[in-house]
This record gives C-alpha cells, sequence and structure tokens, in this order.
C-alpha cells in the first residue's frame, strides 16, 4: 500500500516482468520421456482449460470457473514428480491439478456441466474437483483451509509411516490467512512430510498482492518464520518447477520435514470467468503471455532434437481427446433428483432424523 | 459396577476405544502432558504413548484441519477444541469443510472423526467460555451432535461416536464434570440417535439436554409433590433426533416443554418445537413452551449466571402455570 | 353495519321495560319486522319486532331482567360486523385445544356443548372424555374425510425430502433382495393361517420299531420301497375315518364347519425355491404301495417345478416331516383352509421302558419319534386332538405286520 492512504493509487502499478531468457533450464538432468510426458500433460490442461472457457461461453458450464490458463507449469511439473500414491490438495482453480494426477477429461468436463457422469455427479462443481482414487484429495473453495488439512494428510503418512507425501497448492493471497500460518507453524512443529507450494500469480484475486503483504515475497519471505529454507521456483518452466519438487518431495519422505515453494506465474486470464483482468498493465500481460509455459516448453524440446511432427501428433492425440471429452460430457444425463440426497453420511443416506 | 465421575468418563471413553482400534488418535491442547485443562483425558498418554496422543499448538483451523485430513487418510481422530466457544475460530473447517466434503465429493471421502469440547455455563467463566453452542452444530447438515448428560452415557456414546464412520461433534457439559453416577464394568457402547426417558410421566413431556437434564429432573420431583407427573427425556442426540421417542411422548401427554440453556433465538428446542407442532398438533393439549436462557450473553458474577440460565425452580413453576392454565 | 336493538317506550309514562322472552336465540337470522323479544311493562305486553334483517348477534339483556327505556337489549348485523367506530368486531372466539376439537370430532359432540372444568369454563380432555363416555348412542356424525391432494410436483418432492430426512441408517453389511414371489406366498400363507386360527400343538411319542424292520424286510424284496411317509399318511387317513372333524374346514365367515368327505393328505416337500405341499387325492384309495408311489412321484415333480395346480390345491389335511434333518420335534403352521397338520419328527434309537409278557419292565432299544400335532382349536378341542393323535401312535405302534393286510 502506498501511505497515507489518501495516496494510494488504485489500478497503477509498476509493472513486474517475467525472467529474461527462456532456456536457462535447457541442460536440466532430465529423461526425454519425462520431459514428453510433461509436454504432453502441459497441452492437456492448456486445451483442456480452453474449452472449458469455451463451453462457459455457451453456458454449458454455469456458475463459474477459475482457470489456470498461463499456470500449467506447476502442475504438471509436481505431477510428473509425486508419486502415485502422493496427496495433493489444491484450491478452487484446481482443474490442472486434476488432470495432473492423471483425471479423465470426460468426468471433469461432465462435473463442470453438472451431469451424472461427472468426476462427483455433479454435486462438487468446478470449486471441488476430487478424485480420492488418484491421490487427488480435492480442491477447497475456502482461502488457506485445506492447508490445515492437508496437514492431516501428512499426518496420518507419517503415523502410517507410509512415505507418502502431501502436496498442498494455493495462491499468494493465501499467505495473509490465518490458517496459513497455523499450518505452516503446524507441519514445522511435527515435521510432517509436505510440501506448501504457493502459486504466486503476482495478484491476490483484484489487487496486486504487493499492496496487501508486508514482504516482497509473499510465501518465500516468510519461510525463515517457520524455520523452513525460502525456495522460490520458475513457475512458468516445467523443468525448473520438476527439480524442485523433486528435491523438496524427497526432502519430505525422508522425514526431514515440510517445504514452503515459491513458484512465479501468472494468470492469462482473470481471477475468474467474470473478471476480464482489467487491472493488469497492458506491457505486464504482454510479456507474461510471450512467457508463455506450453509454448516455452514446446520451443525447448524442439531446441533438445525433439522433431516438431512428434509433437504435432502429440497436440492432435490432446485435441481429439478434448473433442472426445466435450462430446461425452455433453452426452451426459442430468443427475438423478434422488442423488442430492445422497453421500451426507458414511451410509449413503442423508437421514437426520427417525 | 463402580463410581466414576463425568469427566473420568471421557478418559474411559477414548480409552476403551483407543484399545480397540489403534487407528484412534487423540489431538488437542494440554490433553497428553496435562490430562486436559478439564482433566478429561488423565491417564492416555501414559497407556497409549507420545504418538496416539499429542499436544497441539493454539491453533484451532489446524487441530481440525489435521483431524479432518488425517480422517480423510485412515485414522480414527479425536481431536478436541478446548471450550466449545472457540468453534467460532475454526467454525470454517466444521461446516464449511467436514461437515460438506463428503457430499461434495459425491461419497469419495468418508470422515470418522470426532470433535470433543467443553460446552455449557454455570462456572462464573463469563460470557466467551460459558455458551451451549450445540444449536449452532444442529443447523449444519453434515455433522452428527450429541450431548451426554450422565458418566454411562458419557463412556457410551463416546464409544459409538468414535466407532461412527462420521463426524460427530460430542459436547461435554463443563458443568458435569464433577458429577458422579455408578457405572458397570468392561466396555460400554451406546447409540447415535437416540433419547432415553429418564423419568416417566402423563401429565407433561419435558425435554432436556446436558446440564438442565438433573434440573428437570429435579423439576419433576417438585411437581409430582403438586401431583403433576411430567416424563423426562434427555434428548442426547440432536442430529440423528429421536423423534420417535420424543413424538410418542407427546402425544402421550399433550403437552411439551424444552430446557434449553442456549440464548432465546434458535436454540435446540426451537427445532423440536416446531415439529411436534407440525406432527403432533392434533395431540397437543396447550401451547408449545420453550424454557430457555434469555437472548443475552452470559453474565459472569455468579447471582447472575444463576438467574438467567434456567433452574429447576423456573422449570417447575412455568410448567405448573401452563397445566393450570 | 350493526343495528342496536333498544328496549322500546311502551306508554308515555313508561320508564322501563322486563324483557320476558327471547324469540330468536344468539347466532340465529331475523327479518325485518319479524317477532323478535317479549317485554312486558306495568301498563302492557308487547312483542317486538326486529328492527332489522340480519343475524342476532348479541343478546344484552337477558330474561327476566329489566332495564330503563332506550337501553340497548341486543345486537343485529351481519357476523363480522362492523362496531360502532367502525373497527372490525370478532364474533367470541371458543378456546378449545386440538387435542379437544379432535376428540370432540372424533366422537361426534360440539366442544362448546361440553360443561368445561378448565380455567374460563373451557373444556378439557378430561371433560371430553366424559362426555364420550356418558354418550350411549354411537355417534352418527360424519367424520371427516380428508381428500388427499392429487399428486403434484410439490408432493412428489415433498415425499422425496421426507423420504431422505429419515431414512434408517444403512448397515453396509446389509443387503436388500426383493422376495422371490413363491417366497411371498408362502410369507403370506404363513400369516395368515396365525392370524386366523387358534393353532397349538399336541406331541406324544411314537415306537416305530415294528414299521422300521418291516421296511428293513420290504427292501430286500421289493421294487417299490415303502417310504415311512407313506405309513403316516395311511394311519392319518385311517385316524381321520374314526375322528373326521379333523378333516373338516371352518368357513370364511369363521363361524360355519365344512364337513369333507374326501381325504386329501398333503404331503410337505423340501424345494430348492421353497416349501410346496402337494396333495394326494382320496389318499384313502392307496394301498401303502399305492401311497409309497405316488409320495414318491409328487416328490419328485416337485424339486423339478412340473406339478400342476390340481397337484397342489383341495389339501384337507396335512403331514410334514420336521424329522427329515434331524429336528425331533417342531410345531407345524396349518395350512390355511384345514384343522390339523401332522409333523413327524427324526427317528432316534432310544433306550425306553418295555413290558414284557409277565407285566414285568425292561429296558429295550427302540426307534422311537415324536409325533406332533398342530391343530385349530377354534374346532377341535384338546381331548379330541389327543384322541386323535392316540389313534394314529397306537396304528403305528406294531410289532409284526403283513404289509399285504395293511
Amino acid at each position: 500500500m502506498r501511505l497515507p492512504l489518501s495516496e494510494h493509487r488504485y489500478g497503477e502499478h509498476e509493472a513486474v516482468l517475467p525472467p529474461p531468457a527462456q532456456d536457462r533450464h535447457d541442460g536440466a538432468d532430465i529423461d526425454r520421456d519425462t520431459r514428453l510426458r510433461m509436454y504432453r500433460k502441459l497441452q492437456e490442461m492448456r486445451q483442456l482449460e480452453k474449452r472449458a472457457y469455451d463451453l462457459f461461453m455457451r453456458q454449458l458450464v454455469k456458475g463459474t470457473s477459475h482457470l489456470s490458463l498461463g499456470m500449467e507449469a506447476i502442475a504438471a511439473g509436481f505431477g510428473a514428480a509425486m508419486r502415485a500414491d502422493d496427496y495433493t490438495f489444491a484450491t478452487y482453480r484446481g482443474h490442472a491439478h486434476t488432470l495432473a494426477r492423471g483425471v479423465g477429461m470426460t468426468p471433469l468436463l461432465a462435473e463442470l456441466l453438472g451431469r451424472a457422469n461427472g468426476l462427483m455427479g455433479g454435486k462438487g462443481g468446478s470449486m471441488h474437483l476430487t478424485s480420492v482414487e488418484h491421490g487427488m484429495m480435492g480442491s477447497y473453495a475456502i482461502i488457506g483451509a485445506h492447508l490445515t488439512i492437508a496437514n492431516g494428510a501428512a499426518w496420518s503418512a507419517q503415523y502410517r509411516e507410509s512415505g507418502q507425501v502431501a502436496v498442498c497448492f494455493f495462491g499468494d493471497g493465501t499467505t495473509n490467512i490465518g490458517a496459513f500460518h497455523e499450518a505452516l507453524n503446524y507441519a514445522a512443529v511435527f515435521r510432517l512430510p509436505i510440501v506448501f507450494v504457493c502459486e504466486n500469480n503476482l495478484y491476490m484475486e483484484y489487487t496486486p498482492i504487493a499492496d496487501i503483504t508486508a514482504v516482497p515475497r509473499p510465501a518465500a519471505d516468510r519461510a525463515t518464520a517457520y524455520r523452513l529454507e525460502p525456495i522460490v521456483a520458475d513457475g512458468n518452466d516445467a523443468d525448473d518447477v520438476y527439480l524442485t519438487a523433486l528435491s523438496v518431495l524427497d526432502r519430505a519422505r525422508r522425514g526431514d520435514g515440510p517445504s514452503l515453494v515459491e513458484a512465479v506465474t501468472y494468470r492469462h486470464g482473470g481471477h475468474s470467468r467474470a473478471d476480464p483482468g482489467k487491472y493488469r498493465p497492458e506491457p505486464e500481460v504482454q510479456a507474461w503471455k510471450a512467457y508463455d509455459p506450453v509454448t516455452l516448453y514446446r520451443n525447448r524440446l524442439l531446441r533438445l532434437g525433439v522433431q516438431k511432427a512428434e509433437l504435432d501428433v502429440i497436440d492432435k492425440d490432446v485435441t481429439d481427446a478434448v473433442d472426445l471429452a466435450t462430446e461425452e460430457a455433453i452426452a451426459g444425463e442430468l443427475p438423478p433428483p434422488a442423488s442430492a440426497f445422497t453421500e451426507v453420511w458414511a451410509d449413503g443416506g442423508s437421514s437426520w432424523r427417525n | 459396577m463402580a463410581e466414576l465421575t463425568y469427566r473420568d468418563a471421557v478418559a474411559r471413553g477414548i480409552a476403551q476405544e483407543m484399545r480397540r482400534d489403534d487407528r484412534v488418535v487423540l489431538i488437542g491442547e494440554d490433553i497428553a502432558g496435562a490430562g486436559g485443562v478439564f482433566k478429561t483425558t488423565v491417564g492416555l498418554l501414559d497407556e497409549f504413548g507420545p504418538k496416539r496422543v499429542i499436544d497441539t499448538p493454539i491453533a484451532e483451523q489446524a487441530i481440525l484441519g489435521a483431524a479432518m485430513g488425517a480422517a480423510m487418510t485412515g485414522l480414527r481422530p479425536v481431536a478436541e477444541i478446548m471450550f466449545s466457544d472457540f468453534f467460532a475460530v475454526c467454525w470454517d473447517i466444521v461446516v464449511n469443510q467436514i461437515a460438506k466434503t463428503r457430499y461434495m465429493t459425491n461419497g469419495q471421502v468418508t470422515l470418522p472423526l470426532v470433535v470433543k469440547t467443553g460446552n455449557g455455563g454455570a462456572l462464573r467463566f463469563g460470557a466467551q467460555h460459558s455458551q451451549s453452542v450445540e444449536n449452532w452444530a444442529m443447523a449444519i447438515p453434515g455433522v452428527k451432535v450429541v450431548t451426554p448428560s450422565t458418566p454411562q452415557d458419557v463412556v457410551g456414546l463416546m464409544a459409538a461416536a468414535i466407532r461412527d464412520d462420521d463426524p460427530v461433534l460430542f459436547f461435554e457439559h463443563k458443568g458435569l464434570y464433577a458429577s458422579k453416577a455408578d457405572v458397570p464394568d468392561g466396555d460400554i457402547v451406546d447409540s447415535l440417535g437416540t433419547a432415553k426417558v429418564r423419568r416417566e410421566g402423563s401429565d407433561a413431556t419435558i425435554l432436556a439436554l446436558g446440564l438442565m437434564v438433573p434440573r428437570a429432573l429435579e423439576a419433576a420431583e417438585s411437581l409430582a409433590r403438586n401431583g403433576i407427573e411430567a416424563e423426562v427425556i434427555d434428548v442426547r442426540s440432536l442430529v440423528p433426533l429421536d423423534a420417535r421417542t420424543i413424538l410418542g411422548s407427546v402425544a402421550k401427554t399433550g403437552r411439551l416443554f424444552t430446557v434449553e440453556e442456549n440464548p432465546r433465538l434458535l436454540g435446540w428446542g426451537a427445532e423440536i418445537a416446531a415439529i411436534a407442532v407440525d406432527e403432533c398438533f392434533w395431540d397437543l393439549d396447550g401451547p408449545v413452551q420453550r424454557i430457555t436462557t434469555p437472548h443475552i450473553p452470559l453474565p459472569a458474577a455468579d447471582s447472575l449466571e444463576d438467574l438467567v440460565i434456567p433452574s429447576a425452580e423456573l422449570v417447575a413453576t412455568t410448567v405448573e402455570k401452563a397445566l393450570q392454565s | 353495519m350493526t343495528v342496536e336493538v333498544t328496549m322500546p317506550q311502551l306508554g308515555e309514562t313508561v320508564a322501563e321495560g322486563t324483557v320476558t322472552r327471547w324469540l330468536r336465540q344468539v347466532g340465529q337470522t331475523v327479518g325485518d319486522q319479524e317477532p323478535l323479544v317479549e317485554i312486558a311493562t306495568d301498563k302492557v305486553d308487547a312483542e317486538i319486532p326486529s328492527p332489522a334483517s340480519g343475524t342476532l348477534l348479541e343478546i344484552r339483556v337477558p330474561e327476566n331482567a329489566t332495564v330503563a327505556v332506550g337501553t340497548v337489549i341486543a345486537l343485529i348485523g351481519e357476523p363480522h360486523p362492523t362496531g360502532p367506530a367502525g373497527t372490525p368486531v370478532r364474533p367470541p372466539r371458543h378456546h378449545h385445544s386440538p387435542l379437544v376439537r379432535r376428540l370432540a370430532q372424533e366422537a361426534g359432540l360440539d366442544p362448546d356443548s361440553i360443561v368445561g372444568t378448565g380455567p374460563g369454563g373451557r373444556a378439557t380432555r378430561s371433560d371430553l372424555v366424559r362426555a364420550m363416555a356418558e354418550r350411549t348412542a354411537p355417534s352418527s356424525a360424519p367424520v371427516a374425510v380428508v381428500v388427499a391432494p392429487p399428486p403434484t410436483v410439490a408432493a412428489d418432492w415433498a415425499a422425496l425430502v421426507d423420504s431422505a430426512d429419515r431414512a434408517e441408517p444403512v448397515d453396509s453389511a446389509e443387503r436388500r433382495e426383493p422376495m422371490s414371489r413363491l417366497r411371498s406366498i408362502i410369507a403370506e400363507r404363513m400369516m395368515t393361517s396365525l392370524a386366523t386360527s387358534a393353532q397349538l400343538t399336541c406331541v406324544m411319542e411314537v415306537d416305530l420299531s415294528g414299521i422300521v424292520r418291516l421296511r428293513r424286510a420290504e427292501r430286500a424284496t421289493d421294487d417299490v420301497p415303502l417310504s415311512l411317509t407313506a405309513f403316516f399318511v395311511d394311519a392319518v387317513v385311517q385316524a381321520l375315518r374314526a375322528y373326521p372333524l379333523l378333516n373338516a374346514s371352518i368357513d370364511g365367515d369363521g363361524r360355519t364347519i365344512v364337513h369333507r368327505g374326501r381325504h386329501n393328505i398333503g404331503i410337505a416337500v423340501d424345494t430348492a425355491k421353497g416349501l410346496l405341499v402337494p396333495v394326494i387325492r382320496d389318499a384313502g384309495d392307496l394301498s401303502l404301495r399305492g401311497l409309497s408311489r405316488r409320495i414318491a412321484d409328487l416328490a419328485d415333480r416337485a424339486r423339478s417345478g412340473t406339478l400342476t395346480p390340481d397337484d397342489l390345491s383341495a389339501g384337507t389335511f396335512t403331514v410334514t416331516n420336521t424329522g427329515s434333518r434331524g429336528a425331533l420335534f417342531d410345531t407345524p403352521i396349518l395350512v390355511p383352509g384345514q384343522v390339523g397338520i401332522l409333523g413327524t419328527g427324526a427317528v432316534v434309537e432310544r433306550p425306553v421302558v418295555v413290558r414284557r409278557s409277565t407285566g414285568e419292565p425292561a429296558i429295550a432299544i427302540r426307534d422311537m419319534a415324536h409325533l406332533a400335532l398342530t391343530y385349530d382349536h377354534r374346532l377341535i378341542d384338546g381331548a379330541d386332538a389327543a384322541r386323535f393323535l392316540m389313534f394314529i401312535k397306537q396304528r403305528l405302534e406294531i410289532e409284526r405286520a403283513d404289509v399285504e393286510a395293511w
């Protein structure tokens, strides 16, 4: 904030620019297969989110949606590094994280459309995508709450000595809410096997994060308060995310406790579908659009000798998959009325009296 | 059979279940090393060790969040919120997360957890440490709510709550911690969703919870001396609600009274009164009356607190006057 | 518009008047100028006409009361009239609790007509109960019929909500399965039987050593094995001839005895799908071998599911072998429409006391079984049942026998 408050200029602030070079991690020690898998995931996330936007414009997706366009590398990088039985906890901006754990496109889209073949039968919606069988332990819509819940999953893994790690994704705005601080302290005190990943896209909903945070790096500058190392990653470079992820996951699995990662990235769209994002300076938006995680990665692969044709095949495969999923989602039936009353309790019902 | 205090019954119920199932774990502020600020968890650290009985920071959101995350992934946690007033600090975790996640995920997530808490007044702790908030919990779909009033019920309902696969909020009454009664030896397992008729009668039905149960019973004795036989029902479980037992009694007596420690508006009895008027209308021989604390924060001074929380005398005079008018 | 009826001046010097008789009651209508009340003064008695048409809303001055000329003695108007100030006046409301109103309606009583002992003269529950007891004539007041509204979306929704709110918790170890047709029929028959007859069971022990020996001997020589059931059926038929009441039926009205001449003995057969009871028609016409053959045939066809409806109907008495799986005896349930059923228990070798021909007791090992006769006490008394069963027992307890002469 510029103080006194009467001096604060809403809507005018300095642009925050991406790193200058896109090839810093060309030489990273990552095998070709892993890289191609990550590329495919990036494409899936990008194309699916675009399709979700279209469906919203066609009013087939109702309510609101929070899209990950521009932020895919974080989900893709961690997704490639995590073990199949690790736990993901994400926010309401969770479509990419759901795909990252291997959940199918049809149930994902069908959930957005409120259909019976949706991932949760239409009962959760875009903001609560969950697939326990894939380790995707939920998308949560109250800022900060799921950090405390992710701690519980990590505690359970520690108690059972299973070697599982919980990875909890959240935005820059979360670093100022009470639950964030409770969760970080709690995780550090009990040395829980958990990784906290702050996806810093520079804006807390409509306000620049710098305006309302006491420190310049919203997550990294809080780490030492909890006796953790400040860790910053390039959130738009999947390789950087991947290597960072391997390191912090390993630390947790070894029993050395939690980590807090700040991955810097940028949203292509507004906070939610209702928001055209006009509060961001144009040079900033353009610079980050040029530092697009998907094209950045594609270009790297080309530089590293992957054939364009091979990448085109991947792109087309993904398009076909998204088209098929769209068809299947639109063809999905509406949820039966009785399903509104199911699954409040473990016995499948919702009764509160005899 | 042996005499047991209500507070010791809490520890006994938890211990019983922790012996049976090593997925049951206990967390909360000062519950391990100190045995709980109200001494409701004495001996548990010694018996079950520091991996299963854990002292946490003062961080109610973190405590309940941890319980939820652990319940989702294979454990059966019991978490303590020291004073039920503090639910306000972590109410998001209760109502937005614990209560709703199974439903929103269409059954993918199961939450076999128990949150135990010290509820209620009459201990001169003042407005922020004396509230009865089980009615807040009753209003939220997705959590079960129990409020035992006797040591035996504490053991049995704690066991039932821990064995239940759904989230259960277990409201202990601080004013009853020192109360004592005979409790059978051995394992005790009760059922959620069941009310108990503590005293039979045919002239009036009096519903009560927690500390109000002994007061209602005392009132019933006084009423009996004046020729009015009141039926006193310990509701015990707000969700699931034993409507059958309650409405059966109303149909028999035709007069319904509730004794609620909650402030006037939207106490637990308001809902039950509405159900009774709807479903037992043609059995009612007079207005349904709720005897409650007035709609004020609770005063700290002992004389004022005793004035505002319903007393046995208030219950008796209210019922007597109603039956005679 | 409420009209006041005032005490008229019935003479120049008359200052007051006495109401001697009201010709209309509160709530009744009266036409303009129709007679309303009789007034007396010291000079003259007169019938006073109503000053307006309408309903007599209130009588302010009762009979035999004297008031000054001009005093308002009654009000006439419409129900819910406007009072003097133009404000709506509610008719007096009677305070009856929902319970009292319901009880009154069920008894066909007007709650207002009951003398109330409650506060303010209100009728209480006990007043109603007393009034109901005092009535001798049954109520002829029609009970209000609640017409169910036609099913609508709202009604369907309400039903859905209600069934979800109060569903009993489901135990995941439980599984629901609709009953098969046969099972449903058996279930219904059992309940009907128990609900419509007065069943009890008389038990006796029977020494089957002779029959066992006979069967063993015959088995070696004959192609048609003599089934044990055949012996029982035969003994039953003979007993029914001696005690024909056990072959009767009680008509649907419960008051008529239907005597039946034919002996159609049902035999219970346990099949994979459930219990079936095919009937041996005119069992008395068959010899032991004939019975054995018929029993075997019916049992086979029962198990293969090829019985005809004729095979399963018209039974008058039933025999059931409850001992085939080892039970000593049980208490069989009557087939609806019959008054007797004989259950035969497992044949067990046991030491029993026998009398030698000298009359001295000795212990012998005999093949013993229990016979359990369930009978309908509406028709059959215990002594008759016991005599019937004793007949069967004696018929079965043979030392030696010739099958051909059976």
